[in-house]
């Protein structure tokens, strides 16, 4: 009888690297192609990063100081208000985040994300108040823009969690609309109400409610469909951090490519004919979404009324558009979609060429005096 | 011809409010316009009641003075031309027809204005009436475009201020500093001469100016607001805002 000697160290490795390779030559066509790739899927959908959970301690830190703070405040201020106590806690956490007394890496959002929730929570238990807080320090100043919708409950939801935020102003924009809109949107002790007498198109209330702030840091939020601070902070925070445009994440919910219809079909073409294939099917038109200051002032306020024409002018500008987060969205109406596609294209053919970034590799056009290549060489000449 | 937007900043003087948007609708009838009230705060219906009279409105949550108001009038406007206009004012026949053409008489002029019986400085004339309908009466026969009556000033008081929207993005929105009021609109000639733009007075555009309401409410409270807000001036300008008047 053999002895079986123990396999350790390097044998044991190569053991397994070996018969991951044998499989590899042995098995239906099936198991030799996946063992061949390592995964049922050829490839991931988007690369995920490392995630740093933060660990149960330093949230348990962070609910202690948020207590302290709390029944701090509460001795000084015995009959003082939430919105006071509020301004108080965003400012509290804007100076520990300054200070990096948490050590917690500066880029890690769910890091930050936990540690403010705790906080808030300890402060709520601290102070006694049911404030509703998301902390959030932001280097810039951010404000947010609402289109009302038609629900006034849910407008006061929106509303309310905006108030978690620390925001300079909220726009709330509406056009005619009907006396329980308008009261739910001027019920809010801080918003910005603008009525414009006539039917307004949603991206037209969006394009009016930008112009109207000038922070650095411009969330659009949308009136008909409440979204939980936390998620909306995401799209600060990736703002504030340098992205030009912070999309909501809806393709990690699309269908197989043939179910999913010819809006979505359009928004991935126009990704892809501007050289950027991995937002997908992801554009403008999803609430919520945050611009920047620089953002708003390259492309301008008023194009937001076309959301696919936005979306095109940020990408043919080359700023930074990336995603935000990711929260259930409302169905866009599918009828204009066609129509403004088609003038998402025809700005960015203004801009970059009839071949946007694609070269003809197929024609020899330089012996003719024709260009090759479109982009930076404008208007095309036609042969 | 372009299109005017009105800027009205409005704070609890709904009656005021109401009889200036109606000496507008008669008035500005040669004109394409639009009326933007920005509601400063206010809790006396005026939100509700331009809501009813179908006027574009800005509501503010509280009461932010005359230059926060006035900007945000501005970023909602979209006519070319640019009317900031206090709500105790009253209109007059071809006021604005008059005051665009001056405006746009020659492109370096950045901002004019109206003369009128209550105001400091240069744009102060002395029209005897007792009411609004001799007022009419007078402006009638006064507002005709007489292009030599025009003067070349250094100030034009902020109550009615007409400019292009050039001027506006050239120069920017006024000095939010100046909240709640008084030598925003000095400060605001100020920066358009340094740009190059030109100003002008019409004497063949007369409004009414009820004036001092805020004033004679609290005039202690608001002569210390004018020291202040000079204090200012001079800590930004190093200029006394006075020679220009």
């Amino acid at each position: 009888m053999a002895i079986r000697l123990k396999m350790t160290g390097r044998a044991k490795r190569t053991k397994r690297h070996r018969s991951a390779h044998d499989s590899a030559s042995r098995g239906s066509p099936l198991q030799r192609r996946r063992a061949r790739w390592g995964g049922s899927r050829g490839t991931r959908s988007a690369p995920r990063g490392r995630r740093t959970k933060t660990s149960s301690l330093s949230v348990l830190r962070w609910r202690q100081e948020g207590a302290r703070i709390g029944a701090a405040w509460r001795s000084e201020h015995p009959h003082g208000t939430k919105e006071a106590l509020r301004d108080y806690a965003q400012r509290q956490w804007s100076v520990k985040a300054q200070a990096g007394a948490a050590g917690i890496r500066a880029l890690d959002w769910p890091a930050w994300r936990s540690a403010g929730l705790a906080f808030a929570r300890g402060i709520r238990d601290g102070s006694g108040l049911a404030v509703a807080l998301m902390p959030l320090a932001l280097r810039g100043r951010a404000a947010a823009v609402v289109s009302a919708g038609s629900d006034p409950d849910a407008l006061r939801s929106t509303l309310e969690q905006l108030s978690a935020l620390p925001l300079e102003e909220i726009v709330v924009v509406l056009g005619e609309a009907p006396e329980a809109l308008w009261f739910a949107a001027r019920q809010h002790p801080n918003a910005v109400v603008t009525h414009v007498p006539q039917t307004l198109d949603p991206g037209i209330g969006r394009a009016l409610g930008a112009k109207l702030t000038g922070e650095d840091i411009v969330l659009f939020a949308d009136g008909s469909m409440p979204v939980p601070a936390v998620a909306l902070a995401s799209f600060l925070w990736r703002c504030d951090g340098g992205m030009d445009a912070a999309l909501n994440d809806c393709a990690s919910r699309d269908r197989l490519f043939h179910q999913r219809g010819e809006v979505p079909w359009m928004k991935e073409f126009l990704n892809m004919s501007l050289g950027r294939p991995d937002l997908k099917t992801n554009s403008l038109d999803a609430l919520p979404f945050a611009l920047s200051r620089t953002a708003l002032d390259a492309v301008g306020a008023s194009v937001l009324a076309v959301p696919p024409r936005a979306h095109a002018a940020l990408l043919v500008k080359g700023l930074k558009v990336g995603i935000g987060g990711r929260t259930p969205r409302t169905a866009t109406a599918e009828e204009l979609a066609a129509g403004d596609h088609a003038e998402a294209w025809r700005e960015a053919i203004t801009a970059k060429g009839p071949r946007l970034h694609y070269q003809d590799k197929v024609r020899n056009r330089s012996v003719v005096g024709g260009v090759v290549h479109d982009t930076g060489i404008h208007p095309y000449p036609v042969l | 011809m372009t299109r005017a937007s009105i800027l009205i900043p409005s704070y609890n003087r709904l009656d005021l409010l109401q009889a200036c948007v109606a000496s507008i609708r008669k008035h500005t009838t040669d004109v394409d316009y639009e009326v933007i009230v920005v509601d400063d705060g206010s809790t006396d219906g005026t939100a509700d009641w331009c809501r009813r009279e179908k006027l574009a409105l800005v509501s503010l949550p509280r009461n932010e003075g005359f230059p926060i108001a006035c900007n945000k009038g501005m970023r909602l406007a979209s006519g070319d031309t640019i009317v900031l206009l206090n709500n105790d004012t009253i209109v007059s026949s071809r006021w604005l027809s008059n005051l665009m053409t001056a405006l746009y008489s020659e492109p370096s002029i950045g901002i004019v204005g109206p003369v009128c019986n209550y105001v400091s400085g240069k744009q102060q004339v002395h029209y005897p009436y007792v009411d609004l309908d001799e007022f009419q009466r007078i402006a009638a026969r006064v507002n005709v475009s007489t292009p030599k009556k025009w003067r070349r000033v250094e100030r034009v008081v902020g109550l009615c201020l007409v400019f292009r929207r050039e001027l506006m993005e050239a120069i920017g929105l006024l000095d939010e500093r100046f909240s709640p009021g008084h030598y925003e609109d000095d400060d605001y000639c100020l920066r358009a001469r340094l740009h190059g733009f030109g100003l002008l007075i019409c004497p063949d555009a007369l409004i009414h100016h009820e004036g001092s309401a805020t004033f004679r409410k609290d005039p202690i409270a608001q002569r210390q607001l004018v020291e202040r807000n000079y204090q200012l001036f001079l800590d930004k300008w190093h200029l006394d805002p006075h020679v220009f008047i």
